[in-house]
């Protein structure tokens, strides 16, 4: 790496032009991040052509920032309401809505916003010194390797319940049944679909979270509204606590390492990181029975994650010109626009563009806390405003959501039907989070075993035979005859003590 | 006081979008308003933004905006049948490639409510040339070259982008020809996974849109073996096509074209077969496109017409060896 050429690529982003786009791409971010549904797959795509005028490096500066800020954002709804705004804010919701329940929202908010700060420069940090190296570790990711990490994850999916561990098992199954639905990718046959087209395409992820959370979230407070502390007891603090912060250090810390290495993985990082940083968490966790309650905890570590998990993405495609995700694919065709061409011989070719995309994180991360902490105060007073108001707000910003997606009625449709479900798998004390990351998870798992089949003709061999597959079996399996044992002698300890 | 101004937005927003959509009652020259273009593909990928820059030129020629809507899923049928519903007044058209036209040749995988007849195309504007390519470390020195591997030195991996999928067919067609039989398909979702698995050594060779291909190839890190179509990429002579190498599939070109439904009035379809064939001569619409790697390939209504009738016969020609 040249240093030499890394100081007037920093000073790319000093430009009062690409300030100002830069404080643009932030505060768009952050508005799609919180409204349920749009997100910045979207956004970005109608923002294109604005763009074509632009130099390629403000183009891109703008666009980046669209996307990290959407990660900001997404935390907003899950802490408030209970919605993810982006399927990477999932587990969020678990904790960041009981702290609001509890009074808490403001430190819960300020928990992620500096949570998100942190990690989004960690990774910023990590990308500048190491995406030639990571890129090619990356590489070494085959099918084998990732249904390996995927197997790893899947085991620890059970940790997220915070009621029945059997009540997990089985949303998980569903969550995987679910996935099954539409086009299988292998022998190219239609599953689950009952000759509808919209169902050949599989069941969109949005439609299910925002059935599943947030509709059903309004159906439950149809029966009469939840008690909110907030109305009652005077706000104690809007910003974490210094206990709080005490609490949250060693979640960031290991949320900032995790996001990022799995960010750099296509297909899914950031949500996967969430999850696991989620449930590393509750595992060593000295108050393992808080998580689930509003546990500070579990906000700071998967709001991390996700952030530098949107930096880890960022590796292959200015290192190789591949994009891991739609949103970088979405980067790449506007840097081609501009006849700029991601890839190895970026950062000789055009150094100002590499460093000035990487140098404007920097500014937009600090852009983005200092945006977002005065919000906070706002977002509380979201709170306040009455369900009779809320609700149907909430409603309309669900179908708007699923509608702009596909501009597809029947993702509408999809969605009011889970949202009954949802409604239902509540009353009857089912948790959502399982079966939501579950059916993220099931096509990888399927897909790469399937795929790793193929590529050794059948034998199952190759998952042991390469070692970061090896590795991460061998963890999967650690980690399963544990939990195993703990639950068993849980239930033991609870049949001896009777 | 503030709910009462939100609704009185509300309302004013809601009379401004009505307004928008009160259809002309006179016969004025065509487009006399905004024009919706289909894109059946979700917002980001090459042929999406392909299709934003041609909007944006078009609407430069035929004085009305042209908007995009993305009407993405079911591998492109769900935004054609949409296309193939709407009303043939030259307000709605769309950006269909061959998946999306020639769907009923794929019944086994999609089901749709529409076939090829109920399009008339406009025009081609663009294509999408496949190529095959392998890790540049790798032994082979052309395409050939990897038929004779997989039939002297045992199996080879192929990086597929599924089942039925014409860069597959036109392989088999090859292997056919070849008497080849140990290469596998390994099916991959989209160009960038296909990408990883054969630059990280898990697939020995696969199939890419050729636009992603130039800066990997600049940079040493794979090399082209063979157009899959009979495309030629004037950039790079070096590089055969499938026909140039004998092996007539049938499949001359991915194309990229406007359809519009069935019943639009000829008048309306030649002026924009004509505005295409102006946009395509465009320098900022080739300078964009070119910047992409994205060819600009102009061909009018009829001949168009003829390369979707050649690749629906070789299609039902596969699907009868039991190839799809």
């Amino acid at each position: 790496m040249n240093f030499m050429e890394l100081l007037p690529g920093l000073l790319v982003i000093f430009e009062p032009l690409n300030l100002l786009y830069c404080f643009a791409g932030v505060f768009i971010g952050t508005l799609i991040g919180v409204l349920p549904g749009i997100g910045p797959v979207g956004t970005m795509s109608i923002l294109l052509p604005t763009t074509f005028g632009l130099s390629p490096v403000t183009a891109i500066i703008m666009l980046a920032g669209i996307y990290y800020g959407s990660m900001y954002g997404g935390s907003t709804t899950s802490i408030l309401v209970n919605i993810p705004g982006e399927a990477a804010s999932v587990v969020t919701c678990l904790d960041g809505y009981q702290m609001a329940l509890k009074g808490q929202a403001g430190p819960a908010l300020g928990i992620a916003a500096f949570g998100s700060f942190i990690g989004g420069t960690f990774s910023i940090l990590a990308l500048m010194f190491l995406v030639f190296p990571l890129a090619s570790a990356a590489l070494k990711f085959g099918p084998p390797e990732y249904f390996s990490l995927v197997c790893m994850s899947m085991t620890i999916l059970i940790y997220l319940a915070k009621g029945s561990v059997s009540h997990a098992v089985i949303m998980i199954l569903v969550g995987l049944l679910l996935s099954t639905v539409g086009i299988d990718m292998i022998s190219g046959i239609a599953r689950f679909a009952f000759g509808s087209a919209t169902l050949t395409d599989g069941i969109g992820l949005v439609p299910l979270a925002m059935g599943l959370f947030g509709i059903s979230e309004v159906l439950t407070n149809l029966e009469g509204p939840l008690e909110r502390n907030l109305l009652k007891t005077k706000i104690t603090g809007l910003l974490p606590s210094l206990q709080d912060w005490r609490r949250s250090i060693g979640p960031i810390t290991r949320g900032s390492i995790l996001g990022f290495l799995l960010g750099i993985l296509p297909g899914g990082g950031a949500v996967i990181s969430s999850f696991i940083s989620y449930t590393i968490e509750k595992k060593i966790s000295k108050h393992p029975e808080e998580f689930g309650r509003g546990a500070i905890e579990g906000v700071a570590g998967p709001e991390t994650a996700n952030n530098a998990g949107a930096g880890g993405a960022f590796v292959p495609l200015l290192a190789l010109g591949i994009p891991p995700n739609i949103v970088m694919a979405l980067l790449l065709g506007a840097l081609m626009i501009h006849g700029v061409v991601p890839g190895p011989l970026m950062i000789v070719q055009r150094p100002e563009i590499f460093w000035g995309t990487i140098s404007s994180m920097y500014i937009g991360n600090i852009m983005l806390l200092l945006l977002n902490l005065p919000l906070i105060g706002l977002w509380v007073k979201v709170l306040k405003v009455p369900y009779r108001i809320l609700m149907p707000l909430i409603l309309l910003f669900c179908l708007i959501g699923a509608y702009s997606l596909g501009n597809n009625i029947w993702d509408l449709v999809l969605m009011i039907i889970f949202g009954v479900v949802g409604y239902l798998l509540r009353k009857l004390e089912y948790e959502e989070a399982p079966l939501l990351l579950a059916f993220i998870l099931g096509p990888l798992i399927e897909t790469n075993f399937r795929q790793s089949l193929i590529m050794s003709g059948g034998s199952f061999m190759i998952f042991v035979n390469r070692p970061i597959s090896a590795v991460a079996l061998v963890i999967s399996a650690i980690l399963f005859i544990s939990t195993g044992w703990s639950y068993y002698r849980m239930a033991k300890g609870r049949i001896g003590g009777e | 006081m503030k709910k009462k101004s939100l609704v009185l937005m509300t309302i004013g927003v809601l009379m401004l979008v009505g307004s928008l959509e009160i259809p002309t009652m006179a016969q004025e020259a065509y487009p006399s308003r905004a024009v919706t273009t289909i894109i059946p593909w979700p917002p980001g990928g090459g042929t999406d933004s392909a299709g934003r820059i041609f909007a944006e030129v078009m609407t430069k020629y035929l004085k009305q905006p042209f908007v995009v809507l993305n009407k993405p899923g079911a591998s492109s049928t769900l935004g054609a049948s949409a296309l193939a519903k709407s009303k043939p007044d030259g307000y709605t058209l769309g950006h269909l490639g061959s998946t999306a036209t020639l769907a009923e040749c794929f019944t086994k995988y999609f089901t749709t409510d529409y076939t090829s007849e109920e399009f008339v195309p406009v025009a081609q504007w663009s294509g999408y040339p496949p190529v095959y390519f392998c890790e540049a470390g790798k032994p082979y020195k052309s395409f050939k070259e990897v038929l004779q591997s997989a039939k002297t030195k045992g199996e080879v991996l192929f990086a597929s982008r599924g089942r039925g999928e014409a860069t597959s067919l036109i392989l088999h067609v090859a292997m056919e020809k070849e008497g080849v039989k140990n290469i596998r398909f390994v099916p991959f979702k989209g160009d960038s996974e296909i990408l990883s698995a054969v630059l990280g050594g898990h697939a020995d060779f696969g199939v890419i849109t050729f636009s992603l291909a130039p800066p990997l190839m600049a940079a040493g890190k794979i090399k082209s073996l063979a157009i899959a179509t009979q495309d030629k990429i004037p950039a790079y002579p070096d590089i055969p096509n499938m026909y140039e190498l004998g092996y007539q599939s049938g499949i001359r070109q991915f194309y990229l074209g406007m359809f519009a439904p069935k019943g639009t009035p000829e008048g309306i379809v030649k002026i924009l077969e004509k505005a295409t064939e102006q946009v395509t001569m465009d320098p900022t619409f080739q300078s964009r496109m070119n910047n992409m790697n994205q060819p600009v390939i102009f061909k009018n209504s009829e001949q168009l017409n003829g390369i979707v009738q050649e690749m629906k016969k070789t299609y039902f020609e596969m699907a009868q060896k039991g190839l799809m």
